[in-house]
């Protein structure tokens, strides 16, 4: 008896040690993206005041640069406004406001913590459930798509980002519009890869990859990167494709949350055909 | 005993703030990943008991884990670590041992011994983290080398820690 417990006792850094990985591994494994957003909402506004705290710091050493950003992205959609525009022909009917209906809004929020140099980056923004941020939505930046929302606390929503490994959405090849998949799983933060696109389609460097608009999170047609480079792995139907990333992480300031206003009438009508 | 309690809780809030709010965001290349917050498990006084490590490595990881909000990843790979550090202090003790109470600091122990104790216990330390984090068997190369490439100015920014901010306690 006196053996045994002298064993135990011997060991007893091992079974603690077994024990406390137990808990660890089973947190990082068992968890699946959602279960994880627990972990993140229950210190979600303590981290977010360090992260404020740093950001505050940091800010106005790239404020002239998200500025620059800002006029650009002013300037292109100036471009694009009807009073820009001369009408060169008459006939053409112009369209009656009642024809449109809008479905994307665009909530703009800081991007006050990021990182890019691990495998589940994230990103902070300074908006949230307050501002009418919700779990899910899509965000997109000045030059691209950037993430996901995963999820929000009162003044601060957590994103995933495309460079992620867990994030992936359907897109594009904006030339001939056969889908794929993007996906990250690299570690360079200007690059990602797109599958599923068949071997049948030629491709060329350079080409534009966009978003399918076929998820609720984006509108169709959204900016995601462009081909630098493919190729064709044995025993395979479909190209592996690199993608420059048209959004530059590493200089991320402003971001727009997008909220689809048929997000939910979208969901709700694939989620009763698939139970049928 | 007190000052020892205080000088280490001092170290760790620094470690965990400057990892948090520095090193995270250095972004010098994606193979260069430096976690020196583990550095706080290799300065405790080398008659810690082994219990204690663990405890004190697990939180230590699960506070870095809500900065990275990768749960249970830092916590298991600096738990690890503070199984492997008792080892590898009494593999590396020098030939007349250590004196009681002892903190393994390169002001002690010289900064060759700490360059091959820090160097080995990051790496293993990182091993277990990068080998979890991408967790597939085609990256055992990056794994390898981001360990190496992190582990070196690790090690290296430990030194320079210790010499600028983390006087070694008298033991009385």
């Amino acid at each position: 008896m006196r053996n045994i417990v002298r064993l135990l006792y011997k060991l007893h850094a091992l079974f603690l040690f077994l024990a406390l990985q137990a808990i660890c591994l089973t947190l990082f494994f068992q968890f699946n993206q959602y279960q994880q957003s627990s972990f993140i909402r229950s210190s979600g506004d303590v981290v977010g005041w360090f992260q404020d705290v740093r950001y505050s710091i940091t800010e106005p050493f790239t404020v002239k640069e998200a500025n620059e950003k800002l006029a650009a992205e002013n300037a292109a959609l100036r471009d694009r406004l009807r009073e820009s525009w001369y009408v060169r022909d008459t006939r053409v009917l112009q369209s009656d406001t009642s024809v449109y209906e809008q479905q994307f809004e665009y909530l703009a929020a800081r991007v006050i913590n990021i990182t890019t140099n691990q495998n589940h980056n994230y990103l902070t923004i300074d908006k949230g459930a307050a501002a009418g941020i919700e779990k899910d939505m899509g965000v997109i930046g000045n030059e691209g798509i950037v993430g996901f929302v995963l999820e929000t606390s009162e003044r601060y929503s957590v994103i995933v980002p495309v460079i992620n490994d867990m994030f992936t959405t359907s897109v594009k090849l904006e030339r001939t519009n056969d889908f794929g998949v993007l996906r990250w799983d690299d570690t360079d933060p200007n690059m990602a890869h797109v599958y599923g696109i068949s071997a049948s389609v030629k491709l060329k460097e350079g080409d534009t990859i966009v978003t399918k608009g076929a998820s609720a999170r984006y509108a169709e047609g959204m900016m995601v990167g462009t081909i630098t480079d493919y190729e064709l792995e044995p025993g395979r139907s479909d190209y592996t494709i690199d993608v420059d990333l048209a959004t530059d992480f590493n200089r991320l300031f402003h971001v727009y949350c997008i909220r689809n206003r048929f997000a939910e009438e979208q969901l709700d009508l694939e989620e009763n055909a698939r139970m049928e | 005993m007190i000052e020892l309690l205080l000088r280490n809780i001092w170290r760790g809030v620094f470690l965990i703030l400057f990892q948090a709010l520095v090193l995270n965001y250095m972004d010098l290349s994606s193979l260069v990943y430096p976690m020196v917050y583990v550095g706080l498990l290799l300065m405790l006084p080398i008659d810690t008991p082994r219990w204690l490590y663990l405890l004190i490595g697990f939180s230590l990881g699960m506070i870095m884990d809500l900065f990275t909000r990768t749960p249970g990843l830092h916590a298991s790979a600096c738990t690890f670590l503070a199984l492997i550090i008792p080892t590898l202090q009494s593999v590396l003790a020098p030939r007349d041992g250590y004196e009681g109470g002892m903190q393994p600091l390169a002001q002690n122990m010289g900064v060759q011994w700490y360059a091959i104790y820090g160097t080995s216990a990051l790496l293993l330390h990182h091993i277990w983290f990068f080998s979890f984090e991408y967790f597939r068997l085609s990256a055992v190369g990056i794994i390898l080398l981001k360990s190496l490439l992190s582990a070196i100015p690790g090690v290296l920014l430990l030194i320079l820690m210790q010499y600028l901010l983390f006087k070694p306690v008298r033991s009385a």
